[in-house]
């Protein structure tokens, strides 16, 4: 392990305590220079006052950055040419209770004819847990950010589609935040009424949407 | 495109139409998975789809979180259950990533072979399902003959079918049966035949091609732009494939091609697929005959479990057993995050891991492939017909496990 990746590592969890040294195992820890570094290079010169701080952990490369700036920093990525970052691989988030900024988004953008990856990510703190959405800049943000906002309860200014994806309406709370308990109950729901509005469904039979179509009932 | 359609009928026919909403779904003999598409309709012409998921919503990565690395493996098996090799390699090889750990090559080509394999049953599900739904029974019954053939062998290797829990953090807890290599030949002789003979039936069949040609398409900006991967988007004419760009295991030492498409339409999917089988029984093939002996994990007791007769017989053997399975005890994985990405049957399937240093996990994140494609049927399916959504969602190849998660 190099003294870099030590000091990558700790940066990235400043409270943790030392990072602890697989020496026994076979693969030792290499960071060869790589194209992928300019892309680093490239934002913390270009958007330096949005870069809160930036690593190198197992061959990953991660910038740290405000909110801010993300929509720019993105747009940048994927239109200019030297960069092309044109996939939004993954878009997730990370709880860390007890630690402030509470939230954490993380971008995974591929730049597929380079073979480049590169990881974003956006602390958010809890009181003002929103964000640009990425949905202007990539479509498949879409579905990414609505699963990100029923588990983790985190907002996506501009988003256009906020109902839930994968639960119920009825649902309570976000499970995948740290204070959900795993084995926690949910209550059980009242059956739905013919003629209420389910699931912020316009235009469904009974949904009072389209007058024309309720005379059918 | 809708509007246009829209329009035209409306103005040269002079036909008033009511619009209606149709429920497809949830569990409709049409359609292989849970998924509820609300469509508007008029006459037959989709007008607006709205996709519903998460029927098969089980908590992946919320269970994750409570369990150790190597009870995660089993639920894998559960997010794509037609490939469920893929999953335990990759989140095994996340997990490797962050303990900076190689598995010895004898493990890593044993893993190859169970990806291929594995890959190989995916797709000739995919086959099957497609052939089924479009009325060609008999095209289901070959695949799963040839499917059988492979599952064969994944019980030769490690013994389950469905649920192969195939692998370990470290590597493979035993190794193949002695005469393995015997026993491969014929089952891929299987394979070439349902391959060829599933090629003569739907290839160049009327009925097929007039179902599937042109029907949701996809053009490559928008395929990138909604994140595709596999089969997918190599069938949209981008020829990504993680095994190539991003080699893990031992893929880069491995001789294959890589099938694009042009068009982007069900049709060139489902030609990716069936040339995607040959390509993959190509590499187990060679992954066979390259072989190398010698030990199939990395044996460090801090990662393997210890063998029987240690545990059983030495004291040593059976600390080290307790130190890996008894409660608060396990592998102890550094602190970090890492990326990982393999080429499962229907794309890019990535695991980010997220440790803090203890015997459970922090976070792990499932990247599943379908979640994108199926995100996309509301742009294939808006401007063309109820009845191409039957090849459109068959030829994307949802898997219920690993969308919903």
């Amino acid at each position: 392990m190099t003294g870099n990746d030590k000091k990558a590592a700790k940066a990235a969890y400043p409270e943790g305590d030392a990072f602890p040294i697989a020496d026994g195992f076979s693969l030792p820890e290499t960071i060869e220079d790589n194209e992928e570094d300019k892309v680093v290079e490239f934002i913390k010169a270009e958007y330096g006052q949005y870069v809160i701080s930036h690593h190198r952990f197992r061959g990953d490369r991660t910038v740290v950055i405000k909110r801010e700036g993300l929509l720019e920093i993105v747009r940048r990525l994927k239109e200019d040419d030297r960069w092309n970052f044109l996939m939004l691989t993954d878009e997730t988030a990370v709880d860390y209770l007890g630690k402030e900024p509470r939230f954490e988004v993380v971008y995974h953008l591929t730049n597929i004819d380079k073979n480049w990856r590169i990881r974003l990510k956006v602390p958010l703190a809890e009181k003002e847990a929103v964000v640009d959405s990425l949905t202007p800049l990539f479509e498949a943000a879409n579905w990414f950010e609505r699963e990100i906002m029923e588990f983790f309860g985190l907002d996506f200014k501009g988003h256009p589609d906020k109902r839930k994806l994968f639960l119920y309406n009825e649902f309570k709370g976000y499970p995948l935040r740290k204070d959900y308990p795993y084995n926690k109950r949910q209550p059980l729901i009242e059956y739905r009424k013919v003629g209420v509005e389910r699931n912020h469904y316009p235009g469904e039979r009974g949904s009072g949407f389209d007058p024309e179509i309720d005379k059918l009932l | 495109m809708a509007e246009k359609i829209d329009k035209t009928i409306r103005e040269e026919e002079g036909l008033s139409f009511q619009d209606m909403w149709i429920n497809l779904g949830p569990s409709h003999p049409a359609t292989h998975g849970i998924i509820n598409f609300k469509v508007r309709v008029e006459g037959e012409l989709i007008k607006e789809c709205d996709t519903q998921v998460g029927y098969l919503h089980r908590g992946f990565e919320k269970m994750c979180e409570t369990h150790t690395w190597n009870q995660m493996l089993i639920y894998t098996d559960r997010l794509n259950y037609v490939s469920p090799v893929i999953n335990n390699v990759g989140l095994a090889l996340a997990v490797e990533k962050l303990l900076r750990l190689t598995v010895p090559p004898r493990g890593q080509y044993i893993r190859t072979f169970g990806c291929e394999v594995s890959r190989i049953a995916d797709h000739l599900t995919c086959l099957a399902a497609v052939g089924l739904e479009l009325g060609a029974m008999t095209v289901m019954l070959y695949c799963m003959k040839a499917r059988e053939a492979m599952y064969e062998l994944l019980e030769m290797t490690c013994g389950g079918r469905v649920t192969t829990n195939f692998t370990r953090v470290g590597g493979q807890p035993k190794d193949l049966p002695d005469n393995f290599a015997d026993q491969c030949p014929p089952r891929f002789k299987v394979v070439k035949e349902v391959k060829d003979e599933v090629d003569k039936l739907l290839t160049k069949n009327r009925i097929f091609y007039d179902r599937c040609y042109n029907v949701g398409v996809m053009p490559k900006e928008e395929a990138l732009n909604r994140s595709w991967t596999g089969p997918c988007l190599r069938a949209s004419g981008v020829p990504y494939d993680v095994r190539r760009d991003k080699p893990y295991l031992v893929y880069d030492q491995m001789d294959f091609a890589i099938p694009v498409g042009t068009n982007g339409d069900c049709y060139d999917r489902y030609l990716v697929r069936l040339e995607e089988i040959e390509q993959s029984m190509k590499i187990c093939q060679q992954a066979i005959e390259k072989m190398p002996d010698g030990a199939y994990n990395c044996q460090d007791p801090r990662v393997m479990l210890p063998p029987k007769d240690q545990v059983y017989n030495t004291i040593e053997g059976l600390i080290n057993h307790f130190k890996l399975i008894m409660h608060g005890q396990g592998i102890r994985v550094p602190k970090g995050e890492v990326y990982q990405a393999v080429e499962a049957g229907n794309g890019e399937l990535g695991f980010y891991v997220v440790s803090d240093g203890t015997e459970k996990a922090y976070r792990v994140r499932c990247r599943p492939p379908c979640l994108p494609l199926t995100a996309s049927m509301k742009y294939m399916n808006e401007g063309s017909f109820i009845a191409d959504i039957v090849p459109i969602f068959d030829s994307i190849n949802m898997i219920g496990g690993e969308l919903d998660r």
